[in-house]
């Protein structure tokens, strides 16, 4: 029990942590659409379109781009009362949620690769998220989306909004999302000394430990190790149920070895070292909205803090998911989504902060400026009648 | 047997905490009346003189003079506020000379604000200390804008106050980002209104009820009341707070808005003491604090010079304590006790591996 609590344990200390309730999986489906990669594997990306009656919203047809964490799937953002992409609808946006490679939903060209779990952070973010933005950009005839992202999510928004893709990347949005593992805790440095119980290939179980994890909900609903994901005092035990059973997925060994990297040497870096990820924070020119919790030790708030400040961009916010801030609860790093009062405390402040700006974002006349929106203005919103490109 | 001889009869002097373990414990509430009463005696008199705590034979004067230090708006009894005992009386027990000191109470600290008080008052204190104690090495505990002080004595170009050994806790580096409800609090002060849901949401976050074999944090009034904002706010006042000093609000409103801690002219960024302070000194962080968040309490860490010796301290669940503390929450929770005292305990020692 031990060796599971302690693996569960290793794998959160770089888990997006989030998403409980089961949607209806037929009616996820029929969001589902798939691209390629042009490394070969295939994905699945869950578009929810605009809700109905959002044609006058500021937001209405802005495609939002929001891939999930580590260890999750897309129920970290499409399951019912903590459905911030099904939100975003309603607000008028053009969600689109990816999935990654080695996810349930994902099929590798080799065998192999699925079961040897050696795909990284990297691969991720230089060929699954070209894949997607393409897809994207290509179905809404937009030149550019909005990026939200919830911990490992954010963190490949900054990736892209630094790369060769960083044109397409209206804004940003990070929730739970480090800018550097600065500080780490006392808790940190113990467990990650623990290397040597991870696989020495294949996948880390995450998922398994998730349901492992059921029996120990019921009985020490005041988990410690639970603490580390949830604040427990802002999560309801039925949510936390049901998560451990869709919402998760399992860790590539290559994943994992990287979060483990970062871990001790602080900065984000590419698997071979080569770019450093943190550093080009001061390269990010899109508007940036940081979002951390006051409790989460997954991504504690210093660590978004330090993203924060090293961003480039102007027109930033940060803002902490906390008693003091005005909120129910300190949040902690599953809560950011799951929590018993996002629905009314976090997602209309990402609501609000997108809105105040797409409008300004698609108002701004070409410009010569890498940084700024491509040459070729912005394609008009959908009308109503002509709706969201069929999934 | 001398010592427990002391205990039985300790009772309350004039101008000094002075009470025995069991004395305290039993009779904690009943006697936290009777101190405050002679406190407020020694108040009048002078502000400046630091009030001995005494727990079982006093007059070992062998040993280092550890001075406690409120935050702006908290009397110094909050050192002894949980269960009348407190931290105080735990490093009392521990054969410390303990004083409790109170800068805000000076009318410098009214007259001139937080400038007056570096100026002036924080080395007089010093110097009362090291003459009451017979020591020069002080050991400085500062909760709140308290542990502001050593680093904005070293950053005065004028200003030489001896070297003190200290400890922040809860106290903010980074003033960029303030918490929406320390700003409205400092606000309502200003606006001479009374805000009641800002206090639990400021002072008392970080708190656990009792669940299951859980044991409450809650302070014992509280607890006994339900825990209601206004029971937080009736507590607050009666037991921990009292008026901020005006000045020192407008220097807080001040520091928000230019997002860095400088003197009312302009001319001295306190900050620069953080590279001149010297040491050792410890951070104390709450990890649920919206006063001195941790990010905050980090953003002081960074600026500190290597040689200086400073260490930092995170009070939270994952890393092995009770509860995530707040700001009140690490000097007034139940658990505390074991939790916080005892790290106080330990740096004071020297010890390397904090528990």
């Amino acid at each position: 029990m031990s060796r599971v609590l302690l693996t569960l344990t290793l794998a959160c200390i770089v888990a997006g942590c989030a998403a409980p309730q089961v949607k209806n999986v037929a009616e996820l489906d029929r969001y589902q659409t798939t691209v390629t990669t042009d490394d070969g594997w295939t994905l699945a990306v869950f578009r929810v379109p605009p809700a109905p009656g959002t044609e006058a919203m500021p937001g209405f047809g802005v495609p939002v781009l929001m891939p999930h964490g580590t260890s999750v799937n897309r129920f970290n953002y499409m399951t019912p009362g903590s459905d911030l992409a099904g939100y975003l609808s309603r607000q008028g946006y053009d969600v689109w949620v990816p999935e990654h490679r080695g996810d349930r939903s994902s099929r590798s060209p080799d065998p192999k690769g699925y079961r040897s779990g050696d795909w990284s952070i990297d691969d991720i973010a230089d060929h699954d998220i070209p894949a997607v933005l393409d897809l994207v950009l290509r179905e809404t005839k937009q030149p550019q989306v909005w990026w939200v992202g919830h911990s490992l999510g954010g963190i490949l928004g900054y990736i892209t909004a630094q790369s060769d893709r960083s044109p397409q990347v209206a804004g940003l949005v990070t929730i739970g999302s480090p800018g550097a593992y600065v500080h780490p805790s006392r808790w940190v440095l113990k467990n990650s000394r623990h290397t040597g119980l991870l696989p020495k290939s294949g996948q880390v179980p995450t998922r398994g430990a998730g349901k492992a994890l059921v029996p120990v909900l019921d009985v020490a609903p005041d988990s410690r190790v639970l603490h580390v994901i949830f604040n427990l005092d802002n999560v309801d035990l039925p949510t936390l149920m049901r998560f451990t059973h869709e919402g998760m997925e399992n860790i590539g060994r290559g994943m994992t070895e990287q979060y483990l990297s970062w871990l001790q040497q602080g900065d984000l870096t590419s698997r071979d070292g080569a770019r450093n990820w943190t550093r080009g924070l001061s390269s990010i020119r899109q508007p940036a909205f940081v979002i951390a919790g006051r409790v989460d030790h997954i991504v504690p708030a210093w660590t978004a803090r330090y993203g924060y400040e090293q961003l480039g961009s102007q027109d930033k916010t940060w803002q902490v998911m906390g008693v003091g801030w005005g909120h129910r609860a300190d949040y902690g790093h599953g809560d950011l989504l799951v929590g018993r009062n996002v629905e009314v405390e976090l997602f209309p402040l990402i609501g609000g902060w997108l809105d105040a700006r797409v409008g300004a974002a698609t108002a701004t006349p070409a410009s010569a400026d890498p940084w700024e929106a491509p040459a070729s203005a912005p394609a008009s919103a959908p009308s109503a009648s002509e709706g969201p490109a069929a999934p | 047997m001398s010592w427990m001889c002391d205990w039985a009869v300790a009772r309350p002097r004039r101008n000094s905490y002075h009470s025995g373990r069991a004395f305290s414990r039993q009779s904690g509430a009943l006697l936290g009346l009777l101190l405050l009463f002679f406190a407020g005696g020694a108040h009048a008199a002078d502000p400046l003189e630091p009030i001995p705590v005494v727990r079982g034979a006093a007059g070992a004067f062998d040993t280092e003079v550890v001075a406690l230090c409120p935050d702006v708006s908290e009397k110094p009894e909050v050192f002894l506020a949980r269960d009348g005992d407190g931290l105080a009386g735990h490093l009392a027990r521990g054969r410390q000379q303990v004083y409790l000191v109170d800068p805000w109470a000076s009318p410098t600290a009214h007259a001139e604000g937080f400038d007056g008080v570096v100026r002036e008052v924080y080395p007089a204190i010093l110097k009362r200390l090291a003459a009451a104690g017979g020591q020069e090495r002080i050991t400085w505990i500062g909760h709140g804008l308290c542990g502001l002080l050593p680093m904005a004595a070293a950053a005065r170009p004028s200003g030489n106050p001896p070297p003190v050994r200290w400890i922040a806790m809860g106290s903010p580096f980074d003033w960029s980002q303030p918490a929406p409800s320390l700003v409205a609090w400092v606000d309502a002060w200003l606006a001479g209104k009374a805000l009641p849901q800002s206090v639990m949401r400021l002072f008392f976050t970080g708190f656990r009820e009792a669940l299951g074999a859980r044991r409450s944090s809650l302070p014992g009034d509280i607890e006994r009341r339900g825990s209601l904002e206004e029971s937080f706010e009736l507590h607050h006042r009666q037991n921990v707070s009292r008026p901020p000093p005006v000045a020192v609000l407008e220097d807080l409103k001040r520091w928000f808005e230019a997002g860095q801690l400088t003197d009312r002219a302009g001319w001295i960024d306190y900050g620069i003491g953080f590279r001149n302070v010297q040491g050792p000194g410890l951070l104390v962080a709450g990890a649920s604090d919206p006063v001195a968040p941790p990010e905050s309490m980090l953003a002081g860490l960074d600026r500190f010079a290597p040689e200086a010796g400073v260490g930092y301290h995170l009070l939270s669940r994952v890393d092995g304590d009770r509860e995530e503390y707040g700001h009140l929450g690490m000097l007034l929770s139940r658990h505390s006790a074991r939790d916080v005292d005892p790290l106080i305990s330990a740096w004071l020692r020297g010890e390397e591996n904090l528990p």
